[in-house]
């Protein structure tokens, strides 16, 4: 013990003190060698002189920052002179690969290709994705906006609505400090614009508070952020301005909605909002203010007429400790038990989060399909993946082709790093050759891609910072992998060997598991495309309960008189070719309004919420769908408006109603009897909204006799579809001046609705094929070299009497073999995927194994064929040249 | 005035070199000037004027011996070329009959 430290000490102070260890590799790594003594030295002494002056600590410190001062041109730069012999180095590897690639073109085209193909697919996907992700990035302070929404129990579930009701919003900012401001937005449907006497229509019209623009950003091309706080402003689009004026220089002009009975002035002029989950064409000062009643949450019909889109400023991001600030608020206005009995309750969800989010009840915003934009994002990247081992697997074999050139750089004295370097440089140029090609064709096929993807995505969306850094990692990775592994068996196989063979030996473990991956990737998505395919189709095939051919709806302005409306109706039918007509508040896509009913069930009353249509005796004749059971309403019994209802199959299905005609049915029973009676007729569900949602529960009834349904006029017509609209133009010009005629196909509606899904869709499939493309020219490419490097090895095994047969079969197993590890890996994660999928629709098809079967099985041809192609070639040969040859 | 132009720093380098003589090398330059003209200059900043200056031929180098010191690793010491020599007297006498415009009176006055 007593020696051991003595001796410490002695060399302590023998030892004197270093400059840190790591600093000095750094300058060694930059510093030029004819400079390296002579500086190191200085800093040395420096170093030395420091110890004594400032001590140990401070002189290390100083000696780093005196090395890190040697990073400068003026030292890094006399490095040159080094450089300038590779110069030539440089120009023969240019040169040697130019000549191989004139040697092996097919080679060289198929790596070009393939990786081009990756490159331009992942740029695009990127662009899509980036921009799918940054919905709604571009409000200032996005990260402390929150959308409120609120749930309440209905029929015992709870239900997510995206709206509240109108007085939170006050009671927030009042009760909770961390609140900066709110807006409400009401959302107007089918009003009109007018200006002088131009009139167009407004189908984006919202009411909002004059704190719109305090929480929420928009660029203004006229006026400033004040404009809603002028009493009677309105803002408008660009759009909207430009095809009510044909300018948008309108400020101060006045424009008038609907009727004309109120008229707006326009305070400002916004961009068009297209990548936000909140659209709107017009927005004008809503005025609504009314104070908390527990009505609001557990009448439907109040919950729905009186909220709001609810959106709000903190100060900070949301966290939990506000909870119990807000529950202490809702306290003051409902009592916990109650609020618990009523399933009531708030939630706040980032405004970036509403477009990808889950579709909750009356959401009005532009939603986002995270499955699809999931999907986008593995593709590309399993795109680059496949195409990076594809170009692994096809550089190595042809590396191995160039063994002799590597054996004679050996011989010549070419150092390994210089070797690596070789590879790698070749590989760099091969990519910057693709991407270069890659942007081209990017450029070249934009409008395309617009089409397909997304009409706002722009050329330039490229130029982000973000996205070129995952860009340039993305194909640094790619290059440094795909250049490394060659760069490795090329640098690390023998001098001798080289020479002596045409082609070098390489691990056939490396490129095995290479094809695996490359195997299961394939059969994963060619399974999950084929799914995706056939869950599509199901949907599309699906009954829709109505004939959508031939089947005009018009959307109704307000103030229109019940008796103009029968005279309106009598006069449609009048026009030659149309067949039949029908007003009701039947909404083709969905979203009905909802009310308490009390049914029958076991003989008791039971009270349950439905949504509920407002029709008159022609809907079910005019759409078209099928009544199952019972009657629907007849103009002849007067009885029937009031007493008589129509239900849909879900209704009676949620209901648990086997037989639903003559079970009793009643609503509003402060109206004393005006709405009981029973249950007529069963009809069919109709299903035309989009994939995701569910079919809601319908009761159907007569309006009360002087009341105007409203909304929606359908025609069923026959013949040609131009003359019989402009005769209804006609008419309703004379009905209704100054309004415009809003009409619709519906299988026009229809197929908008499917057709983005399916443009999408298509461009998914387009990737898988691609994918299970590129996998296949690895195949193939590697096949062929395989039967080159055993093409010795077949001729012996002919010349002892191996018929080509075997050697196919030789040559195949090994692919086979492949190909069996690949499904059993690949075919359970494609399982899981395709049902995680699945479970995302109300509706799907089931689960065969089909697909699965038939994607090895198309895998399995493929492998035959590129595989067996090349066995045939090398089976065929002359086993004498076989032999004799390399 | 010689037809090569030298910057102010490396003038300065420049004559610490001749000054020093056949000691001149990168830390002793750095140290004097430290010490003489209560400058504090980089180590770094000395070795690239005097790359600088041996680029335009102003001043030669070589090795020197090794010392225990500098961890055994030896000094490149630096003198100055009659290239060099003439530029600083150039340079020197060119101050100096600017040096004598300037009127007299304010010198005598300070």
């Amino acid at each position: 013990m007593e020696v051991g430290s003595s001796i410490e000490i002695i060399r302590i102070m023998n030892q004197a003190p270093t400059p840190p260890n790591w600093i000095l590799c750094f300058l060694h790594w930059f510093c030029p060698d004819h400079l390296l003594e002579e500086i190191e030295g200085d800093l040395v002494q420096k170093f030395e002189g420091d110890v004594v002056r400032f001590g140990l600590k401070k002189a290390k410190r100083k000696f780093v920052c005196n090395v890190i001062r040697y990073f400068r041109s003026g030292i890094v730069m006399r490095n040159n002179i080094l450089i300038r012999p590779q110069a030539a180095i440089l120009a023969n590897y240019f040169k040697t690969s130019i000549r191989h690639i004139g040697k092996s073109k097919v080679n060289f085209t198929f790596k070009l290709g393939g990786l081009t193909l990756a490159i331009f697919s992942f740029m695009a996907t990127s662009i899509y994705v980036s921009y799918q992700w940054s919905v709604d990035s571009h409000h200032k302070n996005h990260e402390n906006i929150y959308r409120v929404n609120s749930q309440r129990k209905e029929n015992g579930q709870i239900e997510k609505y995206a709206i509240t009701p109108v007085p939170i919003g006050e009671m927030l900012k009042q009760n909770i400090p961390e609140v900066n401001a709110f807006v409400r937005i009401n959302y107007a449907n089918g009003s009109y614009l007018r200006f002088e006497d131009k009139v167009v229509e407004c189908e984006g019209l919202i009411e909002a508070d004059s704190s719109l623009f305090n929480v929420l950003t928009f660029s203004f091309l006229r006026g400033s952020d004040e404009a809603l706080k002028r009493p009677n402003a309105i803002v408008l689009t660009e759009t909207k301005a430009r095809e009510l004026f044909g300018s948008i220089d309108v400020l101060e002009k006045i424009v008038t909605i609907n009727d004309g009975n109120q008229s707006f002035q326009v305070t400002a002029v916004i961009e068009n909002s297209s990548n936000s989950c909140f659209n709107f064409e017009a927005v004008i000062v809503s005025t609504v203010e009314s104070r908390f009643s527990p009505s609001y949450i557990n009448s439907p019909v109040e919950f729905l007429d009186n909220s709001p889109t609810l959106f709000i400023r903190f100060n900070k991001p949301f966290t939990d400790d506000l909870t119990p600030k807000i529950e202490n608020m809702l306290d003051q206005f409902v009592s916990k038990k109650d609020r618990v009995e009523m399933g009531f309750s708030l939630s706040f969800q980032p405004i970036t989060d509403v477009y990808f989010g889950p579709h909750l009840n009356a959401e009005f915003a532009r939603k986002g399909n995270s499955a699809y934009v999931y999907a986008f994002s593995i593709m590309g990247i399993l795109l680059l993946i496949i195409a990076g081992i594809n170009h692994i697997n096809l550089s190595i074999a042809d590396f191995s082709t160039r063994a002799r050139e590597t054996g004679v750089r050996k011989v010549l004295g070419a150092r390994r790093h210089q070797l690596i370097m070789h590879v790698l440089l070749e590989t760099l140029a091969l990519t910057t050759l693709s991407i270069i090609i890659a942007l081209l064709i990017l450029y070249l096929l934009f409008p395309q891609i617009n089409q397909l993807l997304d009409p706002n995505l722009r050329f330039t969306m490229l130029a982000n910072s973000k996205l070129l850094l995952i860009l340039f990692f993305g194909l640094f990775t790619l290059t440094l992998l795909s250049g490394w592994f060659p760069a490795r068996q090329f640098s690390e196989s023998k001098i001798a060997q080289n020479l002596k063979s045409n082609t070098s030996s390489y691990s056939s473990g490396l490129n095995q598991t290479l094809l695996l991956i490359q195997f299961s990737i394939s059969a994963i998505c060619i399974i999950c495309t084929m799914m995706a395919g056939k869950q599509l189709e199901f949907i599309n095939k699906k009954k829709l309960g109505i004939d959508r051919n031939n089947l005009l709806v018009l959307s109704m302005p307000e103030h229109f008189t019940p008796n103009k409306m029968q005279t309106f109706k009598n006069e449609l039918k009048s026009i030659a070719g149309v067949d039949a007509v029908s007003n009701s508040s039947f909404r083709i896509g969905g979203g009905y309004w909802k009310d308490w009913y009390f049914v029958e069930k076991d003989g008791d009353m039971v009270p349950i919420e439905l949504y509920e249509v407002f029709s008159d005796d022609e809907l079910f004749k005019t759409l078209r769908i099928k009544v199952l059971k019972g009657r629907t309403f007849r103009a002849d019994i007067p009885y029937d408006s009031g007493a008589a209802f129509v239900i849909n199959e879900t209704a009676a299905r949620e209901l648990g109603w086997d037989d639903p005609i003559g079970k009793r049915i009643y609503t509003h029973p402060e109206d004393e009897g005006k709405w009981d009676g029973t249950v007529v007729g069963l009809v069919a569900d109709v299903n035309i909204s989009p994939l995701y949602e569910k079919i809601q529960p319908l009761v159907m009834r007569l309006p009360w006799q002087n009341e105007y349904p409203e909304y929606f006029v359908y025609v069923r017509y026959e013949g040609e579809a131009q003359s019989i609209i402009k005769s209804i133009e006609e008419l309703y010009n004379e009905t209704l001046p100054g309004y415009p005629l809003a009409y619709r196909f519906v299988d026009e509606f229809y197929n908008s609705q499917h057709r983005k899904e399916s443009k999408v869709f298509a461009s998914l499939q387009f990737g898988t094929y691609l994918i299970a493309l590129i996998s296949l020219v690895g195949i193939f490419s590697l096949g062929a070299y395989i039967s080159i490097r055993r093409m010795k090895e077949f001729g012996i095994r002919k010349v002892l009497g191996a018929t080509m047969f075997h050697i196919a079969h030789l040559h195949l197993s090994y692919f086979a073999r492949l190909l069996l590890i690949a499904s059993i890996i690949s075919i359970p994660l494609a399982f899981w995927l395709v049902r995680s999928w699945l479970d995302t629709f109300a509706y799907r098809t089931d689960l065969t194994m089909s697909p699965f079967i038939l994607s090895v099985g198309a895998m399995a041809l493929l492998v035959i064929v590129s595989a067996g192609y090349s066995s045939w070639k090398s089976g065929r040969m002359n086993p004498v040249d076989a032999i004799k040859m390399g | 005035m010689a037809k090569e132009y030298i910057g102010e720093f490396e003038e300065l380098v420049l004559i610490m070199v001749a000054a020093l003589a056949e000691e001149a090398y990168g830390a002793i330059i750095a140290e004097e000037m430290d010490k003489k003209l209560n400058r504090e200059v980089n180590l770094s900043a000395v070795h690239v004027t005097l790359y600088r200056l041996e680029d335009k031929g102003l001043i030669n180098s070589k090795y020197g011996g090794a010392t225990k010191e500098r961890g055994g690793r030896r000094k490149r010491i630096y003198t100055i070329t009659s290239a060099g020599m003439a530029i600083l007297k150039s340079m020197q006498e060119s101050r100096v009959s600017l040096w004598k415009l300037v009127p007299q009176l304010k010198l005598s006055g300070s």
